[in-house]
């Protein structure tokens, strides 16, 4: 199976192994972002995808998950 | 009848400069054989035949085969049969074995490290042949000084064969991993489209990209982290001073909207006052790394620049022997004596004077340490015409050098602490009260004096400007070429003298980018190619253990046969993979990215 964002070989579920670590450091910042603003998964989505700091592999996953 | 000895030094400048100093007037007299120089100086009764090689004049090539993998049948031949790029080798080779008739004594006078040893071995070996090698002798020198080169002709030793055979395993191992590693690459890569390209990578250049690569993944694959920062300011005789909160982050927006609150329109009250003193001892003198970092911070000179500049400097007479590990001055070095000579230079006489004042001279000693040289040190010679750059990094080494004599510098640093409605905010302040060795180290040692005013506990302060502000926490910094030489270093592998010409290397091949080094697609796509099928080559490990056993060859107590066999033995295996996956590993190679 090929991963989703780039078509590199996928390792578990949908994401390459790049994109898999973008991916699960997104769900490890989610209690964090929840616990410092309240947000909602979409809302922290949204405004860590407008952040310059953020990874280009994070923000790519991101895109495609709002889109 | 003179007894004659053929003495060989690794460059052309070191020649000249070894005759004059070997010479009893100072005064060789100069010969041509063809375009290249050689000198005739005389001591001891002997007639010494001064002539250089220019760096190997020797190298490897494969006995039999096409370009093909793998290759482990190998042998040494002049340079110039081997690459035309090294033409220019031949003249130099030809000189010397043109002039070894009737020589009592064959000397190697290259660098004193494997290079060197190897560089003179490999001319009296194969140009001059096995029965020189009985006849020659080894000089072993830190610096191009009259002194050092007179005692080190004086004290000229047998040759060095541990260094000679852990160089030689060096040449021998890199060449079996390189050639082999980057031919099965670009041939695994041309099966799969039709490119000229060349791919290559070699037994350190491989680590040292998946330290790139994997800095990028982290950067690439980072999500920051909100945090708030409470500031505030007070004013006091008229001055604005700004205030710290306790806690210099805070996780959630709701605290530091709390702290705010109840902090703003109230007073603070000073609750304590603390003051200590923090001695910073003077650095150690520079070993290679450390200098190519400070020439990196201070003039933005890449690493590779510097060591040709200090490699320059040393052949001048000017400083030691810059590829060197060691922090340390051993010793047998006269400081006093290279402070008197320095002093005699206008720019560093008033610092001189301060320094051989005191009555103990004893330069700051670091950690790290190399056996065969001791750390970068000026000679004490007087510089001449010297290009800007070549200026920079003298005054560089030679203020090292005398601020590692030097006494601590001292610093006051103060906090006053302010209660506020519950909350604690603080002033913090510091001042040089002994500048110590920042004295001599100027101007590359900078520091800024925050004073605190004068206050006593319970005065009572108003408190100002009070703010809170969203911040996020950082990706990791890219590495600069200096950073990344630094890494390589921490990490052990590479040589104090290849590890910069690794990384040029690296952006030769089109793997890696600009000033912030980042990885390109190709350089990726060669690191996902190489972790998937055949990541020991790539591991820090496998080039850390090589250089263990380089290590324990240069000290006479490994095996440089064994190293090969391993050497051949762990490529055998990453290479018959490599046949066996081609078709895979050339798609990974040549993934659009």
């Amino acid at each position: 199976m090929s991963c989703k964002m780039c078509g590199r070989e996928a390792e578990k579920g949908v994401y390459c192994t790049q994109h898999g670590l973008a991916y699960a450091n997104l769900e490890d910042g989610y209690p964090k972002w929840r616990y410092a603003l309240g947000l909602s998964w979409v809302e922290y989505l949204e405004r860590v995808g407008k952040i310059s700091g953020t990874g280009r592999w994070v923000k790519e996953i991101i895109a495609n998950i709002l889109s | 009848m003179f007894k004659r000895a053929l003495v060989i030094t690794e460059k052309p400048s070191s020649a000249r400069r070894l005759a004059s100093a070997l010479d009893e007037n100072g005064k060789p007299n100069r010969g041509r054989h063809g375009k290249v120089s050689f000198y005739i100086s005389y001591r001891d009764g002997m007639e010494l035949v001064v002539v250089s090689a220019v760096g190997h004049l020797y190298t490897i090539v494969q006995k039999k085969g096409g370009w093909t993998y793998p290759i482990y049948d190998i042998k040494w031949v002049p340079s110039h049969k081997a690459d035309k790029r090294s033409s220019y080798t031949k003249q130099y080779l030809k000189t010397i074995i043109d002039l070894s008739n009737d020589i009592d004594e064959y000397v190697s006078a290259c660098d004193y490290d494997q290079e060197g040893s190897l560089i003179a071995f490999n001319i009296i070996k194969h140009g001059l042949g096995e029965a020189a090698l009985g006849k020659s002798k080894r000089m072993l020198f830190n610096t191009l000084t009259k002194h050092e080169l007179v005692k080190s002709w004086e004290n000229r030793q047998t040759l060095d064969y541990p260094v000679i055979a852990a160089g030689k395993v060096r040449h021998e191992a890199d060449w079996l991993y390189g050639i082999n590693l980057s031919r099965a690459l670009t041939i695994t890569a041309k099966k799969r489209i039709n490119t000229k390209k060349t791919l290559s990578v070699g037994r350190v250049q491989g680590p040292t990209l998946r330290f790139v690569y994997d800095l990028e993944s982290r950067i690439n694959s980072f999500v920051p982290i909100p945090y708030w920062k409470v500031s505030a300011e007070t004013i006091i005789d008229e001055i604005t001073y700004p205030l710290e909160y306790e806690k210099p982050r805070l996780e959630r927006e709701v605290h530091a909207k709390t702290v705010a609150e109840e902090c703003r329109g109230k007073d603070g009250v000073i609750t304590a006052i603390e003051g200590k003193e923090a001695k910073i001892q003077p650095p150690a003198p520079f070993n290679l790394g450390d200098l190519q970092q400070e020439a990196y911070r201070v003039f933005n000179y890449n690493p590779s620049v510097t060591l040709k500049i200090a490699e320059k400097l040393y052949l001048s007479a000017l400083i030691s022997y810059p590829r060197t590990s060691s922090q340390r001055i051993s010793p047998t070095i006269d400081v006093r004596e290279i402070l008197v000579k320095l002093g005699e230079n206008i720019r560093y006489e008033r610092d001189v004077t301060t320094l051989a004042a005191k009555k103990r001279v004893k330069p700051r000693q670091g950690k790290k340490d190399d056996p065969a040289h001791p750390a970068i040190h000026p000679t004490g010679n007087k510089p001449g015409l010297l290009k800007p750059e070549e200026l920079n990094v003298y005054d560089l080494v030679v203020r090292r050098f005398l601020a590692s004599l030097g006494k601590p510098l001292i610093r006051s640093k103060s906090t006053v602490d302010i209660g506020v409605n519950g909350h604690t905010f603080y002033i913090k302040g510091d001042h040089t009260i002994d500048p110590g060795w920042t004295l001599f180290y100027q101007p590359y040692f900078k520091s800024k004096d925050t004073p605190l005013p004068e206050v006593i506990v319970g005065m009572v302060l108003p408190i100002t400007k009070l703010s809170t502000r969203r911040q996020y926490s950082k990706p990791p910094a890219r590495f600069t070429a200096s950073s990344l030489v630094r890494k390589m270093e921490d990490e052990g592998i590479g040589t104090k003298a290849t590890r910069s010409n690794i990384i040029d290397t690296l952006r030769r091949r089109g793997y890696i980018r600009g000033q912030k080094v980042t990885i390109t697609g190709l350089g990726s796509n060669v690191i996902e190619a190489l972790a998937e099928y055949s990541p020991d080559i790539i591991d820090v490990n496998l080039t850390k253990t090589l250089e263990t056993e380089l290590d324990r060859i240069e000290s006479g107590t490994g095996s440089a046969e064994e190293v090969i066999k391993t050497t051949i033995s762990t490529l055998d295996a990453v290479l018959k993979r490599f046949k066996e996956k081609e078709v895979e590993i050339g798609a990974s190679l040549t993934r659009r990215t």
